[in-house]
Order: C-alpha cells, then sequence, then structure tokens
C-alpha cells in the first residue's frame, strides 16, 4: 500500500507543471530579433548579410505554462554579452539605453556569441549577393514599447 | 575639332539643398533622429542639406537617402536628434563603406548599415541602412529637361539627339551616372568631358534652383557653327563613358 500510495504521489508530482502551467525551474536565455520578434535559443545559429545590422535583445525565459510564460519573461539587461570567437566578423554595440544590441556583420565568417556564460547563438555573416533585394534585413520595431514587461 | 576638358564635377544625382520637401533626410531605422545627406563640394568641405540658400553658393548635388549610391562615389551624411544636435556615425562594414570626415566612401555594391553612435563609439544610438550599385552606364541630358522630370527620364527625342537651335546658343547638359535597371545612382563622382564638332563646352558651376529646389552642376554646351558633332562624359574611375550627339541647326 506505501508503494503505491508513493508511486501515485511520484505520478503526481511528475505532471503536475503541464496541469497547472507552472514554469520549470531553470530559465533558458532567448536571443529576440527586435521586439516579438524571431527568438532563438542556446546553442541556434543566426544568419546575417555582411555590412548590416541585427537589432537584439538578450531575455530569459521560463519554458513551460503556455501563453501564461510570458509574465516570467524578464530582460537580461546590460547582459554580459560578448563575441567569444570570431570578433573579426561580428562586432557587439549595446544600444544607448542598455537593454538592445546592434550585432553588427563585420565580414564573412562565423562567430560565436555568448550571453552570461548561459547561451552561446553562432551568427553566420553571409556575402551579400551582387544583386541584394531592396529593404534592410531586419525589421526593426516600435522601441520602448516593451517598457511594461 | 576636338577638346578635352577635365573638370572635376559632381555628376548630378538630384537635390534639394532647403526644400521644404526634402526628400535628402532618412529617419533612422528607430526613430530617434534624422540622417541627413550631402555633397561634398571639396575634401571635408560639404553642403548639407539644411543649409540656407545663403551658403549655398557652390554646386550642391546632395543624394538622397532612399536612392542608391554609386559603387566608389563619395557622400556626406549627418546625423542629428532632439537629444544629439551631433553624433558620430560608423559603418557596420568598414570594408564595404569607408567613413571620414562625415563623408562616406562606397566601397562595395549591397546595403551597408550606418550606425550613429555616442562619441566614444561605446554606445549605439540610430542607423539607417544604405543602398549602393555599380554604374553601368552614363547618361547625358539635357539638364532643363531632366530638372523637370526627373533624372533618367529623357524622352524619345532626347534620348538619342540633343537639339541646339542656332549657332551660339547655349545648352545645359548634365551626366547622369545609372545602375543596370535604369535608375540614377548618387554620389559624387569625377567625370571628363570631351566634345567633337562645332560645339565648346562650358563649367559655370552656379547653383540653379527649380520648382522641386533642385540644385545642379550642369556643364554648358555652346554652338559655334551650324553642324553636328558628339559630346562625351567619361567617368575618371571606372571609364565608363556616355555618349550623345549633338545637331546645330
Amino acid at each position: 500500500m506505501k508503494t503505491a500510495t508513493r508511486t501515485i504521489l511520484i505520478l503526481l508530482l511528475s505532471i503536475q507543471p503541464f496541469i497547472c502551467g507552472c514554469p520549470s525551474d531553470e530559465p533558458v536565455i532567448v536571443l529576440e530579433l527586435g521586439q516579438r520578434g524571431p527568438r532563438y535559443t542556446d546553442g541556434d545559429q543566426i544568419s546575417m548579410d555582411h555590412g548590416t545590422v541585427l537589432y537584439a535583445r538578450f531575455r530569459e525565459v521560463w519554458p513551460g505554462g503556455g501563453s501564461e510564460s510570458i509574465r516570467f519573461d524578464s530582460l537580461v539587461r546590460e547582459s554580459a554579452a560578448r563575441v567569444i570567437s570570431g570578433s573579426e566578423f561580428v562586432e557587439l554595440l549595446p544600444d544607448i539605453d542598455g537593454e538592445f544590441w546592434f550585432i553588427m556583420g563585420r565580414a564573412p565568417g562565423k562567430a560565436v556569441v555568448e550571453i552570461n556564460n548561459d547561451a552561446e547563438f553562432t551568427i553566420s555573416v553571409l556575402p551579400q549577393p551582387l544583386e541584394p533585394e531592396a529593404g534592410p534585413v531586419v525589421e526593426v520595431i516600435d522601441a520602448g514599447a516593451d517598457a511594461a514587461d | 575639332m576636338r577638346s578635352k576638358y577635365l573638370i572635376s564635377i559632381f555628376i548630378l544625382l538630384a537635390a534639394a539643398c532647403d526644400s521644404e520637401d526634402s526628400v535628402t533626410t532618412a529617419v533612422g531605422e528607430l526613430g530617434r533622429g534624422v540622417f541627413h545627406s550631402a555633397c561634398q563640394v571639396s575634401p571635408g568641405h560639404f553642403i548639407w542639406d539644411f543649409d540656407s540658400d545663403e551658403n549655398v553658393k557652390t554646386p550642391c548635388p546632395v543624394f538622397m537617402l532612399d536612392m542608391r549610391l554609386a559603387v566608389g562615389s563619395i557622400a556626406g551624411v549627418y546625423y542629428e536628434s532632439d537629444a544629439y544636435f551631433y553624433m558620430p556615425f560608423m559603418a557596420a562594414a568598414p570594408d564595404r563603406m569607408v567613413i571620414e570626415d562625415d563623408g562616406i566612401t562606397v566601397m562595395e555594391a549591397g546595403i551597408t548599415a550606418l550606425v550613429a553612435t555616442t562619441e566614444d563609439y561605446g554606445r549605439a544610438y540610430d542607423m539607417v541602412h544604405v543602398h549602393a550599385d555599380f554604374v553601368d552606364r552614363i547618361d547625358i541630358e539635357d539638364a532643363a529637361f531632366a530638372f523637370i522630370e526627373g533624372l533618367g527620364n529623357a524622352d524619345e527625342e532626347n534620348a538619342s539627339t540633343l537639339v541646339i537651335p542656332g549657332s551660339g546658343s547655349p545648352l545645359e547638359v548634365i551626366a547622369v551616372s545609372l545602375a543596370s535597371d535604369g535608375e540614377p545612382l548618387g554620389g559624387r563622382r569625377i567625370v571628363e568631358w570631351e566634345v567633337e564638332g562645332p560645339v565648346m563646352i562650358q563649367w559655370k558651376g552656379h547653383v540653379k534652383k527649380l520648382s522641386n529646389a533642385d540644385i545642379t552642376v550642369p556643364v554648358t554646351i555652346v554652338s559655334t557653327e551650324i553642324g553636328d558633332g558628339w559630346i562625351v562624359v567619361r567617368d575618371t574611375l571606372t571609364g565608363i563613358e556616355g555618349r550623345k550627339r549633338v545637331l546645330v541647326r
């Protein structure tokens, strides 16, 4: 009987996060392009064109809980973002407000950006085609609208 | 009769140094300020789009930030915002655009971001992506016609022959750098003019203002007698030539 009770308790505890939508214990650092743009997680590779700029920020996200999890997002403000390899290909310049970063594609090649020793993103800077399509590579949206998060 | 003139002259780009409906500025992509464009009238000397009429005594072709720049050309850029009257800027890739004395020299075709920064270049503030393309050909156009209709839009008659009515009559012409798709390209370039036949060239270098506030750097073709000849303009960087028949009648 004791064994059965223990088994049921373990089962309940293991599925509890899925029932109540509670977040997991460990946050994940994401790279978010613009505001509410695509998000990338540890180990992801992001491509950009040589000579262009990605406007991005880093956030901590607690996975799990569906849409409820958004309230657990937090900005990695003044995050310790640094280029750990390929600094000749990518340069990071912090935005004046300390929230966003300008990721500049200095030369074709691959660089790895590390955040707080927790996450790494590979930035692949591609040579521009001879006849590039019109328009900037990344659409930048509505700076400042996110302050309430 | 054949004469050759080496003139440091700006190929006309389209300009609007002080027009109220100026299109020579571009709001930064973060909306924090404005990138102004300018012409470089001599090394280190720029005429900005916000200069007043009184200041504009020299030829002032200003490129538009929504047009493409010619590879190899030079243009001026200036950034200001409500918070900062002046901010330096840098190119996202220094091998694509070289920044010097507020001027940018275009090294590669494609898109390159200019990033406005704090004085110590330690933080970024705003940016604009500037387009550039190779010069495919150079067209010579009747300046008055081009100013009215817009660059690169010569009509059929003007497309092949420039007609000068009578000996002694002047005709202002401009050279326009064109991309392979026929669109005009901006940026200062040095060209060389050459004429054959009953015409000679004068470069007055004056400022001419029209309803859309274009400022031009035309050369003046003056006929010496009835007849026909040619006018040729050559891009000194690429060697690309534009040629047009001149008919004096």
